[in-house]
């Protein structure tokens, strides 16, 4: 009986570990979910701004400080757009435009003997890396005076196609995309959501252009035009197509090595290399650059160890890249 | 036996497209209106000079050096005092002085053979920043000079001058030209010409490029 037993009990146990194992252990879950990511926009953008139909360039004061624009025939006030997101941002704009009076645009400058009461107006806009947080009024609201209209007063750009958008009085208006770019915020400085302004974070704004000086009619306080500027911010996909050739990097102490960034057709508008500086975080290693734009990096090895080398790239979107070369310098 | 239950969960990856690019928007209104104050035009404008005809090209004083050319004048110039550029016409207006029989050419008499009293005079002007330091050619051209004759003759837009705080400020004028010089009725001091010379000036804008 106790055989019987103990049979008994073995052929459990038996069963038991034969059960055990086939039933797989017990399986931990993994719970991948995906979720949006919202990325909030927020872009300081004046509501309201004023330009003159200058016919002869005259000095226009912007302030008591005796600052002045001077020799442009569309004067505009200084105006900013300032970008107080998280993420860098590529800014589109499209203008309308109504004339009053018996204005008329046009679409290239006036010719020399033209005597129609007509204006070639344009709105430009450029990068401007002294338009930071600090810069802001109390309400936070836009920039001072005092910062725009030194940067306003000294702001000499011609025309260029490629660059510039063209006013028409079409219902339609005239667009252009990725006129400038701006860098994401810092981390707010007071707390919540909105980011403080970093430099390359703004851009200055304004109609320019010429006009006839002296029309057959002459110019009066009838004449005049309203546009309405909608800029259109998109988070910068304009990545620059650089390249660099290492990324890690083994050398012997006092042996040259090449790193190289290589230049290639930046994705998209014609974004451009413009630069490109190389620095070493340490001292275990050297690194100068050369060649066109500098993309060409010679990094020695100096004393044993590791060394970061970055190679900053900067394009004419007013952005910079950033790549890295991990250097072990061997003995 | 205690049953247990094996749980396979099977991980659920679900795949979102990527963050969006999403677009923000603002719009500022710009209203554009007339910058239009009154123009002050200034310019200074010499009340008179002189003409010297010289048949004999005789050694004479003029600006502080020696000239011996047929027609000679004093250099005289044009100040612009405005703050903005001016382009520059010109009517000149030549008149024979009462009781003499000179007549004015209407080309060079160098090399003329002629034994009339004439005269061939034309104006010449140029925009400068130093009046006392401009060069003169001597030649004759159409394009640039204006001849003088016993009507009005026209030279509109000749020269700009640069605003008052500008480079090439000043329009440095100057008669010019040659004479008959053994005429078959002597040269007497009754012989002369009256040149006038009447400026306008029409505003340009700062910055315009000056010649």
């Amino acid at each position: 009986m106790k055989s019987l037993k103990t049979r008994i009990l073995s052929a459990a146990m038996a069963g038991i570990l034969a059960v055990s194992m086939a039933i797989p252990a017990f399986a931990s879950s993994t719970n991948i979910e995906g979720s949006y990511q919202d990325i909030t926009i927020a872009v300081l953008v004046p509501k309201t701004g004023t330009a003159q139909i200058n016919p002869y360039g005259l000095p226009v004061k912007l302030n008591t400080a005796g600052q002045s624009i001077t020799g442009e025939q569309i004067v505009t006030k200084p105006l900013a757009i300032a970008n107080q997101s998280e993420v860098d941002l590529a800014v589109s704009a499209t203008v309308t435009a109504s004339i009053k009076g018996d204005l008329k645009f046009l679409e290239t400058a006036p010719a020399a003997d033209d005597t129609s009461k007509s204006a070639f107006v344009y709105l430009q806009m450029k990068q401007e890396s002294t338009l930071v947080q600090g810069g802001l009024n109390t309400e936070k609201t836009g920039f001072t005076d005092a910062v725009l209209d030194p940067v306003a007063a000294a702001w000499k750009q011609a025309y260029n196609a490629d660059k510039d958008l063209v006013l028409n009085s079409r219902d339609t208006g005239a667009s252009k995309e990725n006129m400038v770019f701006l860098k994401k915020g810092t981390a707010p400085s007071g707390g919540g959501d909105i980011m403080d302004i970093a430099a390359g974070g703004a851009a200055m704004f304004r109609l320019s252009g010429a006009v006839v000086a002296g029309p057959r009619e002459a110019w009066t306080a009838a004449d005049g035009f309203t546009s309405t500027v909608a800029f259109t911010f998109k988070p910068d996909t304009t990545a620059v197509n650089a390249t660099i050739d290492k990324t890690e990097l083994t050398v012997a102490a006092g042996a040259n090595h090449t790193a190289t960034v290589t230049i290639s057709g930046l994705t998209t508008d014609g974004v451009n290399i413009t630069s490109v500086t190389w620095a070493a975080a340490g001292s275990n290693a050297t690194v100068a650059g050369s060649g066109t734009n500098n993309t060409t990096g010679t990094i020695t090895g100096a004393a044993v160890g590791d060394e970061t080398i970055t190679a900053t790239v900067t394009a004419d979107n007013g952005m910079t890249y950033t790549y890295t070369v991990n250097v072990t310098v061997k003995a | 036996m205690k049953k247990r239950l094996a749980l396979c969960l099977i991980a659920a990856l679900l795949l979102l497209p990527p963050v969006p690019a999403r677009a923000s928007s603002g719009n500022t209104v710009i209203t554009a209106e007339p910058y239009l104050p009154d123009i002050k035009i200034e310019v200074v404008v010499p009340a008179s000079g002189n003409v010297y005809i010289n048949p004999n090209r005789l050694p004479i004083e003029v600006d502080a050096s020696i000239e011996n050319k047929q027609i000679i004048s004093d250099s005289l110039a044009i100040e612009n005092l405005s703050d903005v550029p001016l382009s520059v016409s010109v009517e000149v207006t030549g008149t024979i002085k009462s009781g003499s029989d000179l007549r004015l050419a209407s080309e060079s008499t160098v090399g003329e053979d002629t034994t009339a009293k004439r005269a061939f005079m034309f104006f010449e002007i140029q925009s400068a920043s130093d009046p006392s330091a401009v060069t003169w050619s001597n030649v004759y051209r159409e394009d640039k000079h204006i001849l003088i004759r016993e009507s009005t003759r026209t030279g509109k837009n000749i020269i700009i001058l640069g605003a008052a705080d500008q480079a090439k400020r000043y329009g440095v004028f100057r008669v010019n030209g040659d004479c008959v010089q053994n005429p078959r009725d002597a040269w007497t001091e009754k012989d002369g010409v009256n040149v006038e010379v009447a400026f306008t000036f029409s505003p340009l804008p700062v910055g315009t490029q000056i010649p």
